[in-house]
């Protein structure tokens, strides 16, 4: 199989968007991978060879902001977020696409005030040149990581989120 | 109290009646209801000083998704997705198939004990009854079982994935709580136990009734079960390592979580069942998975701190005191309303609604919050199988699309009963849970 069908086998999401899904999810499982060895690698050294991984703690602190928001736009625009869907027999199918549109605007908006905020968390740590503890990363990047990707989750949620709640059929 | 209680009926409403998913309704009401309590008021809207609300919420997003021992989430989700992949519960429900299938009910049973082992590596029951029921169905329908036995062993064995250590559920309860992963998983190890061998009573009784249910299946040599055991090394090996370092202190619950994933990669790649697409898939996953419970696990967060800020503990608690009660019809109180709830609640959001309420209540009331914990995951297994809203049953008629619901939930029930009886002995037989963290840790 080459790899555009693979692609497309494993995504559902059309155009580009595969593609971005595409390099997000493989951000978080690179990320997720690295982690495990990481954790491993730290272990072990610190009980075979009386020495550990130098910052494994804020690296994977660091390594699971990446991994959940790499992953926030997509299970954001899939409707991956736990519902509770006991009222659905009740609803008809236009009920629950306007309820749908209705969180959509709530999730974005939502994401998009509190990444404001977010942002200038970041730049505060920024200019106050806040490190992290060993490896004197700059606190101000992952911050604003956060921030980046929850607007990236609202305008995301906004376009191909709606276009996917509209199109998409009701199990 | 006031505030909370609109703040908390407006949650509902919007989790319910609108729909919007739980993680984003708590934490809108969180933060709406912070800023209540800071002084927001239709007059003053448009004026008023949003910071210090969004600021809250903003710190608790920024601080969780970095939040070190919140690691433990994604790396045993991790372990538990590679051993699935692996194959490795066919070995399991072999072995345990080879002592047991031979008796009444035996397959049943074999199916029960396969998911308690299963459980030892996987910390979530959805996952659990899943893969189960692709191993376990065919050899019951083979001996001609009844269907609503076989389905009703899977769905009651399955709950045991979020008891029997390493469990999700836990891992969530000791952050809302801070309380201690490790003893949570050492508390949860003897119910656990206790579960399995009431199941077993559970299937014993359904034959007993109707002997044509669990017909017996074939009667191994000890040789045979010898080697049946050779299969299952790997899941006792990893199972021993990762809870056995947690309880001697040999490592953290973050690192056992790593490493456990480490060597659950390892076995996967001895048994030649990885390739970079389904390692792929694995790792994303597991990403996906973290990344829906890390955004419903900040949005309790939110939420639970705008109630304290409203004060609801704390009047709850002058509330019960007024009472003039037992503490102990308190907690049969509290467990009467998670039974409720959990006929109509998904197991996740019922624990992140209600857990920040009930938990600083039980505390000052001078109960212990691991024992707390796990008759709460108990309650919430129980909710797992309780119908109307199963979420085990409906995974297992889902997975196996010629069984209905309706035919699970009837042989369900006396599994069900032998929950509820669990429930009452974990709840009035402290040291049932409180053995194992006295002994390790206290």
């Amino acid at each position: 199989m080459g790899f555009s069908a693979w692609l497309t086998a494993h995504y559902e999401e059309k155009g580009p968007v595969q593609w971005l899904a595409f390099a997000l999810e493989l951000v978080a499982a690179l990320t997720l991978f690295f982690l495990m060895m990481l954790t491993c690698a730290d272990v072990f050294g610190r009980y075979f060879f009386g020495n550990s991984v130098d910052g494994a703690t804020e690296l994977t602190e660091i390594g699971i902001a990446i991994i959940v928001f790499a992953e926030m736009p997509i299970v954001t625009w899939r409707g991956g977020h736990v519902v509770v869907d006991i009222l659905d027999k009740i609803w008809s199918n236009t009920a629950i696409k306007a309820l749908g549109l209705l969180s959509a605007l709530l999730m974005s908006g939502s994401l998009y005030y509190v990444g404001v905020r977010i942002f200038e968390f970041a730049e505060r740590a920024f200019s106050r040149e806040v490190v992290t503890e060993l490896l004197e990363i700059p606190a101000g990047l992952i911050i604003q990581y956060i921030a980046f990707m929850s607007w990236a989750t609202a305008a995301l949620m906004m376009t191909y989120g709606i276009y996917h709640l509209l199109t998409q059929d009701r199990d | 109290m006031e505030t909370a209680l609109i703040g908390f009926a407006i949650l509902l409403i919007l989790i319910v009646v609108v729909r919007v998913p739980i993680a984003f309704s708590m934490g809108i009401v969180g933060f709406l209801g912070f800023a209540a309590v800071q002084g927001l008021s239709f007059d003053n809207f448009s004026n008023f000083n949003w910071t210090p609300s969004i600021s809250m919420a903003a710190m608790r997003i920024v601080n969780t998704a970095q939040e070190y021992s919140l690691s433990v989430i994604p790396l045993f989700i991790l372990m538990g997705n590679l051993v699935t992949k692996s194959g490795l519960s066919q070995e399991l429900y072999r072995a345990s198939y080879a002592f047991l299938g031979h008796r009444k009910g035996g397959l049943a049973m074999a199916t029960v004990v396969a998911c308690g082992g299963f459980s030892a590596i996987c910390g979530s029951s959805l996952a659990t009854s899943a893969t189960m029921a692709k191993v376990a169905m065919p050899p019951m329908r083979k001996y001609g079982y009844a269907d609503s036995l076989a389905t009703a062993s899977i769905a009651a064995g399955g709950t045991l994935g979020i008891l029997i250590p390493p469990s999700v559920i836990l891992v969530i309860y000791g952050l809302l709580t801070e309380t201690s992963i490790r003893e949570l998983f050492a508390a949860g190890f003897i119910p656990g136990i206790l579960g399995i061998l009431l199941y077993l009573v559970a299937v014993r009784f359904v034959v007993w009734r109707t002997p044509a249910s669990g017909p017996c299946g074939e009667k191994f040599t000890w040789k045979e079960r010898r080697e049946a055991l050779n299969g299952v090394w790997g899941v006792l090996i990893l199972f021993a390592i990762v809870m056995g370092g947690i309880y001697l202190g040999v490592f953290t619950p973050t690192e056992a979580a790593g490493v456990g994933a480490g060597g659950a990669f390892a076995i996967a790649l001895y048994r030649k069942s990885l390739s970079f697409g389904s390692l792929f898939d694995i790792l994303t996953d597991t990403a996906r998975t973290s990344a829906m419970l890390f955004t419903v696990l900040i949005g309790a967060l939110i939420f639970s701190n705008f109630i304290n800020r409203a004060g609801l503990p704390a009047d709850l608690l002058t509330l019960v005191s007024g009472l003039d009660v037992p503490p102990m019809v308190v907690i049969f109180a509290i467990l009467l309303i998670y039974v409720v709830l959990g006929m109509v609640f998904e197991s996740l959001s019922m624990l992140l609604l209600t857990i920040p309420i009930f938990f600083p209540l039980v505390q000052s009331l001078g109960f212990d919050l691991v024992w707390f914990g796990i008759v709460v995951v108990v309650v919430t297994e129980i909710s797992l199988i309780t119908p109307p809203v199963g979420m085990n049953v409906f995974v297992l008629s889902a997975v196996l699309r010629d069984v209905k619901a309706s035919t699970i939930f009837k042989g369900v029930t006396p599994f069900w009963c032998v929950d509820i009886i669990r429930l009452i002995l974990i709840t009035l037989i402290a040291p049932i849970s409180l053995f194992l963290p006295e002994l390790l840790y206290r």
